[in-house]
């Protein structure tokens, strides 16, 4: 990676008068392995390389990026960027948040570095995990990927800050379609960790594969209908996580707020009026948090070279802090705090979440469970959404039990939790001491980005919820 | 480009590769964002790129190249990766060329074009003769295509589009949303656009909480458009032969009204002449008046099903390329005079299915969701969800509306659809508790 060029790209757009530049420098080396129904459909391998370039000027906002890292071309991505702000006729010029200039290297380290991992090693151990979980039932569908990828990233701001990052990430995902006589239950599993080789191990792919691949046969044989009413509701790990991405993470991005993504992957319902109002019970404090060593959205600064840290979005139940890239944090009046991220060098970087989490309390499960006279356990899910101003959502058990008098009786099909954000929230009474973590993939953006990120949370416990 | 892909062809084989396929694309493509009636960025991306399909002894990979400077380094990488990769029992081949193709068919007045703030204030301008703020992207597409393969293969694509998509607000809870797309730059309107927009925002003004219920509804073409995308994608065999389709074994079977033909067609907003080995891409009728007709086949998974390929093949698996739901003898005010108590979904989002094999699902309405009384608009509802049935959904489809519109929005509608409203009855709606 020729790193003068991002200091070239950004000494260009000067020369042109911008306000402002910044280049990001990229390379990423990235290998998949696909298998389908035991049988290795495709290997891939890729090295994605280039610069974008981002010029603020009186006008606006332009940005432009080139595959081609000769010096005649990034000028050409200059000087395209820099014509692409100055079409943009805003009415005041663009700011962003005044910020400290950074000068760092981050690196993620590696036990088993991902490039000493041949493929045919990669597909071998890819192979005994299916081959663990296709022995554990009937499965006429199933789908796995592997996914090892290495990014450089070397981030340059006219304002002086420069910053390098490493970051290797190992992924792996399954699809399960399993059978039980006439039924059909499916199941999909994603894993992923910053690091390298040694994350396969800790993923325990293939014991988590037959767990589901056992609790859905149980399912499909013992399962009992879900009952109707009003009722408590414990939801595990996986649920809780789900939930403080998509109704606490995404409301609390201030591009959305803003209207920057409204005609896309949406707005909120939030809005700088109601920080520091009630949303939750005391119970409720969401942490999003990329500093958390070998996580899955983990990254040491941020795409505008501002240093990661940890922010609290929900605070004991009140609305506490929105995540913020630099722009948005001008136009609210405050600064970023290190939430910019991008999905490659030819995509802007925007307002993303890493690692959002509900944090623990001090219960163990059995007690959560002690303390429900009848209601529902949702320990995993299936179909879930959520409106775009991040207000209305379902969540659909996929892993869940009846719980009547404090204990488990019996499983159940399906049971379905349709909600408001504030009625979650509030009803959340106790929080159980086993914090745990989903990789998930988040997209946003136009072209959409797709983005490596965490969520999870401990068992909770909520009441009175109405469940069908 | 062609030299490129020809050469990466000639130089795979001599390294061992027994099939290749080489496509490159030359692009320089725009995008123009704008929120609350202002252009928040100005985006040109430069991209080069050839993507490779590359076949040792039935052991598949892909890969891509940036650089040409390092065609043969990759290329080295790639052979190796192959040679030390396991069997795949079901790989059965590519096409085997020369073929002929039609004449390339694109818009040279979209290359370079300049004005696209004229284009976003034409919208944002009609829109807010009705609302108070918009939202939205231009989309500029300009690309040029080289494809060799090792079967006797060689042909050059070129492919441009233009495409607006705008949501007005006249209500911090009344919003509307419309789009227009076209390969060429006659075909585009983003007044009509920005109009339709601004007119659903002024409709879903001072919405009421939905209700739960069995509805009768209309579908908008955007509609129509993403509920397409989920479930042609489901008729990719790829898909099927992975358990990820709720079509399996249907062929020959009923899976939607009489009322409904879908076919998968070159002509559209992606309008293409070949598919990714080189065939030459023809209409193909994937439910017809309801029936299953065929799957999305690349030549590999035909002859895994005894059949021909439809010239669906993507690099990676079998996909649509413009999906285009025929339209019906109806006009859309007829479609509203046949809905006694029902309502108007103009827009939705995030679907999501329990079971793909089933096609239990739920979406969200977004925009403006209006009440319809006697086959007229009397009013606009909120936070409501269609939680159903996909293939049931399609069985209630009454009728569709003869004309026609081009959607391709997000990712919502990520194949370009060519759609109509629908009338679809007995559609459960869902909402929240508080």
């Amino acid at each position: 990676m020729d790193e003068d060029r991002a200091e070239f790209a950004v000494d260009a757009a000067s020369t042109l008068g911008a306000l402002y530049a910044d280049a990001r420098l990229e390379r990423q080396e990235r290998n998949d392995i696909m298998l389908k129904n035991g049988v290795l459909d495709a290997a891939s391998t890729y090295v994605n390389e280039g610069i974008g370039i981002r010029v603020i000027t009186l006008k606006g906002i332009g940005f432009s990026s080139t595959c081609n890292l000769s010096k005649e071309s990034v000028r050409k991505a200059v000087k395209e960027a820099f014509k692409q702000a100055e079409s943009c006729r805003r009415k005041a010029p663009p700011r962003l948040s005044e910020e400290k200039r950074a000068t760092a290297v981050w690196e993620v380290p590696q036990k088993e570095n991902l490039s000493d991992i041949d493929a045919q090693q990669k597909v071998d151990n890819l192979l005994e995990v299916d081959e663990a979980i296709s022995s554990s039932g009937d499965i006429p569908g199933r789908m796995l990927n592997l996914t090892d990828k290495q990014t450089k990233k070397l981030v340059v701001t006219s304002e002086g800050t420069k910053v390098t990052g490493i970051l290797p990430v190992l992924i792996c995902s399954y699809f399960l379609a399993v059978k039980c006589g006439s039924q059909v239950e499916q199941s999909m599993r994603r894993f992923g960790r910053a690091g390298g080789w040694e994350g396969f191990e800790q993923f325990h792919v293939a014991k988590d594969g037959q767990h589901e691949v056992e609790m859905l046969q149980r399912l499909m044989k013992e399962g009992e209908k879900s009952p109707q009413g009003t009722m408590d509701l414990i939801v595990g790990p996986d649920v809780i996580g789900i939930i403080c991405h998509e109704s606490c993470g995404h409301p609390m991005e201030a591009d959305r707020i803003l209207g920057r993504e409204a005609s896309q992957a949406g707005a909120s319902f939030m809005n700088e009026e109601l920080l520091g109002t009630r949303v939750g019970s005391d119970e409720v404090t969401v942490a999003e948090d990329p500093t958390i060593e070998h996580s899955f959205g983990y990254y040491g600064y941020d795409d505008e070279g501002v240093k990661s840290r940890r922010r609290l979005l929900y605070k004991e139940g009140m609305i506490n802090q929105f995540l913020h890239n630099r722009e948005s944090a001008a136009r609210m009046g405050t600064t970023s705090n290190g939430a910019a991220r991008s999905s490659g060098y030819n995509r802007e970087a925007i307002v993303r979440m890493a690692n959002t989490f509900l944090l623990p309390g001090e219960y163990a499960e059995e007690e959560l469970i002690e303390g429900v006279n009848r209601g529902i356990y949702m320990k995993s899910y299936t179909e879930w959404n959520i409106d775009d101003k991040r207000y209305n959502q379902k969540y659909i058990g996929r892993e869940a039990y009846l719980i009547e008098h404090g204990e488990i009786t019996c499983m159940v099909k399906r049971p379905i939790l349709e909600i408001t954000t504030p009625g979650f929230w509030m009803a959340v009474d106790a929080r159980g001491k086993d914090l745990m973590f989903r990789a998930g993939n988040c997209g946003k953006g136009d072209p959409i980005q797709e983005m490596d990120v965490l969520y999870g949370g401990p068992t909770t416990r909520l009441r009175e919820v109405f469940m069908r | 480009m062609i030299e490129n892909t020809r050469y990466a062809v000639k130089k795979a084989l001599e390294l061992g590769a027994t099939e290749v396929i080489v496509k490159g694309v030359d692009s320089c493509n725009q995008q123009v964002r704008f929120s609350n009636n202002e252009i928040d960025i100005a985006k040109t991306w430069f991209e080069t790129v050839l993507n490779i399909f590359l076949v040792y002894e039935r052991r598949v990979v892909l890969t891509e190249i940036r650089n040409v400077e390092i065609i043969d380094e990759t290329l080295k990488q790639a052979v190796k990766l192959a040679r030390i990769s396991k069997e795949n029992p079901e790989y059965g081949g590519i096409a085997e060329g020369p073929f002929k193709y039609p004449d390339i068919e694109s818009d040279p007045g979209l290359r370079g074009i300049t004005d696209h703030a004229d284009y976003i204030m034409a919208a944002i301008n009609t829109a807010t003769e009705h609302a108070d703020t918009t939202f939205g992207a231009l989309q500029v597409v300009n690309e040029r295509v080289a494809l060799s393969t090792s079967q006797n293969v060689e042909v050059q694509d070129e492919k441009t589009s233009i495409e607006l998509s705008i949501r007005a607000f006249s209500q911090k809870e009344a919003s509307g949303h419309s789009v227009t797309c076209s390969s060429t730059l006659k075909g585009f309107d983003p007044e009509k656009a920005g109009k339709e927009a601004g007119e659903f925002a002024r409709l879903a003004r001072d919405p009421v909480q939905g209700e739960e219920g069995t509805y009768d509804v209309i579908l908008s073409p955007l509609f129509v458009g993403s509920i397409l995308n989920y479930s042609v994608d489901m008729t990719s065999a790829f898909n099927v032969l992975a358990g990820r389709s709720m079509y399996g074994g249907k062929i020959g079977e009923k899976v939607a009204s009489d009322a409904v033909t879908v076919i998968d067609t070159p002509r559209g907003l992606a309008t293409m002449r070949t598919d990714d080995e080189g065939v030459p891409t023809t209409d193909t009728h994937v439910i017809e008046k309801g029936v299953m007709k065929t799957y999305l086949h690349n030549t590999s998974t035909a002859r895994a099903m005894n059949t021909e390929t439809t010239a669906n093949a993507g690099l990676v698996k079998p996909e649509p390329l413009n999906i285009w739901m025929l339209p019906g003898d109806y006009s859309t005010e007829e479609l509203f005079q046949n809905v006694k108590n029902g309502l108007y979904l103009t827009n939705t989002w995030y679907t999501r299915f329990q079971n793909v094999q089933t096609g239990d699902f739920s979406t969200i309405p977004r925009d403006a969701i209006l009440v319809i009384k006697n086959g007229e608009i009397v009013g606009s509802t909120k936070n409501i969800r269609v939680s159903d049935n996909m293939l049931q959904l399609y069985l209630n489809i009454e009728a569709v509306a003869k004309e026609q519109k081009v959607v391709h929005w997000w990712a919502e509608v990520g194949f370009p659809c060519i759609s109509s409203h629908v009338l679809a009855r007995n559609v459960h709606i869902t909402r929240s508790t508080e």
